[in-house]
């Protein structure tokens, strides 16, 4: 199991040089000069050229690049071009709210999509299963800014008062209204993702059901819910332990647009607001911010897949395959 | 002591009964009647061959007595006993937990007959349990270890191990030390236990269920389509084709003197070893649409001493067990019927 992770940890080290090097240049490929941003509008092209010598932007790209990874490698992110902050202090600023969201809408998505998806098999093809079906395709085809919007629309029109549909409360200042306030945006995050997992849980659960091992465990007399909610559901699980680290991976990545809509300070929005202002240290310190937790929830699915399935921690202690 | 129990103990009633079973699959609109009024018993110490093609029917015989049939099928007999018990009157969740005490079951797949997901040594756990509600787990441990080595597996620091760690032939040795962990069994249906094993594990296990039979006394259903394996094993064979049985016969009349005109086809088509230099009989057609009910026999249009007039419109009927235990065979041809207008049911 250690020997996976550590086998993992270093294979993603080219993956995230491969990351930063894309991303520098996309970055810098996108039109705007921070440098006009920075000096302010209608400044002189002398303060402009000030502000893009101080920026360092002159140098080449080459060398611009390297000058930043020297720094990355010592653990610093930069400052701010706008605010003159450390990166990481604005990305360890917006990642609560990110976090708590993340977590609120994990949460729905597993808690309530992996029960759908399990009940439905067992009632296939009558009309629960396809109520289920219909309503996670419809969860599936909508896209959860429109989901944030309708759900504004009813709690901040129709029916008032009852939640909160705006803005962030942080947890150390008031638990209960930090929680009322992530219920609306952590639905509208889990809704899509939700239909997904119940019908990917739906499709594996089928496929277990039919497995001769089921049929013996019952022969051998096992009581029904165990042979379902343990026998067939443990097996059930693999594929969507994928889409569940998968999902997890753009839910704490900062959702830009529920967090837009509902007005909360997460990494979302801080790479959006230093998208706008060509804040290059704030973005490309937000994006490999994702790239690593990606990487990161990449191997703890790995390393789940083992917890689920003997077959592969076995493999992989032996080292062999 | 193949051969020396005879199938009729007036004395003592069977272990397993079963009258007049129907299992039927739907799907949608359609119909397949896959069972179509199956009835035998199996007396302790008794091991009962079915056979038949593939599409016959034996194994959802197994599969209906066990109630393992899925949503979409439905079995239904007239009588329907196990250990003594009707289990026909008893609530559905309590014939189930009959299952794995009084009758168990092996599967043709041992490979995928374990949760790939756990330890050998907890699903003997889990079993157990039931059996020996008060033990701890090292006593279950030691019971499982004691299971094994009956049947010939040192299972000591093997508890530990998944299946996939396993052989084939180990597995299907496992499972039937699992499944016939209880000490009120009474009653063993094997779905072709050994055909995905090679032939020398396939003897070994033969040899245990034959153990197993002889040292408990259980009663056995083994449905196999391989004609050795019933040489071999049966103490009695069923003959089954389009889910009736047109054949019940003690297994030497049945490789000696085979009634039914399907059966001596069937045997017909087992090739001889050493060579014998002739043609190999096939057989010609293949098994009938299930979803259809034909009129007559559902042999008839494949059978070469079909009489035409009468099988393919009477349906012959397998006479009534006497007390003697003697071939019999749902077909006119044996039973000396002569096609007529208004034929009787021709079961004289």
């Amino acid at each position: 199991m250690s020997r996976l992770i550590v086998f993992r940890t270093l294979f993603a080290v080219p993956v995230l040089f491969l990351i930063s090097v894309i991303s520098f240049g996309m970055l810098r490929a996108a039109p705007g000069d921070p440098a006009v941003l920075q000096a302010g509008a209608g400044a002189s092209p002398e303060a402009i050229e000030a502000a893009r010598k101080q920026l360092r932007l002159d140098d080449s790209l080459v060398e611009q690049y390297f000058a930043w990874f020297a720094a990355v490698v010592r653990g610093d992110l930069g400052n701010s071009y706008t605010s003159g902050l450390p990166v990481t202090e604005l990305i360890g600023a917006r990642l609560p709210a990110t976090v708590q969201l993340s977590l609120f809408a994990l949460v729905l998505i597993i808690g309530i999509g992996v029960p759908l998806g399990v009940t439905s098999a067992l009632h296939r093809n009558r009309p629960y299963d396809q109520l289920v079906r219909v309503v996670s395709l419809i969860g599936i085809s909508v896209p959860n800014f429109v989901i944030g919007i309708l759900l504004i629309l009813i709690f901040g029109w129709w029916v008032t008062g009852v939640l909160p549909f705006q803005g962030y409360v942080p947890l150390h200042e008031n638990a209960w209204e930090n929680v009322r306030h992530l219920i609306l945006p952590a639905t509208a995050l889990a809704i899509p993702e939700m239909g997904l997992v119940a019908r990917l849980t739906r499709s594996s659960m089928l496929e277990v059901l039919g497995q001769e091992y089921i049929s013996s465990a019952r022969a051998l007399g096992i009581a029904e819910r165990t042979v379902i909610w343990k026998d067939a559901l443990r097996n059930a699980l693999m594929p969507v332990v994928t889409i569940v680290g998968v999902v997890t991976g753009f839910l704490l990545g900062g959702s830009v647009v529920v967090e837009s809509v509902f007005g909360i300070p997460g990494l979302g929005r801080l790479l959006v607001e230093s998208f706008a202002t060509r804040d290059y240290p704030v973005t490309i310190g937000v994006m490999m911010f994702i790239a690593i937790t990606f990487v990161v929830i990449n191997i703890v699915v790995d390393v789940l897949y083992g917890v689920i399935n003997p077959r592969i921690r076995l493999s992989t202690r032996r080292g062999a395959r | 002591m193949n051969g020396l129990t005879t199938s009729t103990h007036p004395h003592r009633p069977p272990a397993l009964r079963v009258e007049n079973l129907h299992t039927v699959y739907r799907n949608g609109a359609q119909e397949t009647s896959v069972v179509r009024g199956v009835s035998f018993d199996v007396h302790s110490g008794e091991i009962v061959g079915l056979v038949g093609e593939s599409g016959s029917g034996k194994s959802t015989v197994l599969k209906s007595l066990l109630d393992l049939i899925g949503e979409n099928g439905q079995a239904r007999a007239d009588v329907l006993e196990v250990a003594g018990q009707d289990v026909r009157s008893l609530p559905r969740a309590e014939y189930r937990r009959m299952r794995g005490v009084e009758l168990a079951f092996i599967s043709q797949d041992p490979a995928n007959a374990f949760n790939p997901a756990w330890t050998i040594g907890s699903q003997f756990r889990r079993v157990l349990k039931r059996h020996f509600p008060g033990m701890s787990r090292r006593e279950l441990d030691a019971w499982a270890v004691e299971l094994l080595g009956a049947v010939g597996i040192d299972g000591r620091g093997k508890l530990d191990s998944y299946p996939f760690q396993f052989s084939q032939g180990q597995l299907q040795r496992i499972m039937i030390a699992l499944a016939c962990a209880s000490e009120r069994l009474q009653v063993l249906l094997a779905d072709e236990p050994t055909t995905s094993l090679d032939v020398t594990i396939e003897a070994q296990v033969l040899q245990l269920i034959r153990r197993l039979r002889d040292e408990r006394g259980l009663a056995v259903v083994l449905v196999t389509h391989n004609l050795a394996v019933v040489a071999e094993m049966c103490d009695r064979v069923l003959v089954m084709y389009a889910g009736r049985i047109v054949e019940d016969a003690p297994v030497r009349d049945l490789f000696r003197n085979p009634q039914h005109p399907y059966t001596r086809q069937l045997l017909k088509s087992i090739p001889a070893f050493p060579r014998d230099g002739r043609r190999l009989h096939t057989m010609t057609g293949a098994v009938p649409d299930l979803s259809i009910d034909v009129a007559g026999c559902a042999f008839a249009p494949r059978c070469e001493e079909r009489i035409s007039g009468l099988c393919d419109t009477i349906r012959p009927v397998l006479p009534p067990r006497t007390e003697r235990a003697t071939a019999r065979a749902a077909c006119h041809v044996v039973s000396g019927a002569v096609p007529a207008a208004s034929g009787g049911e021709g079961d004289g």
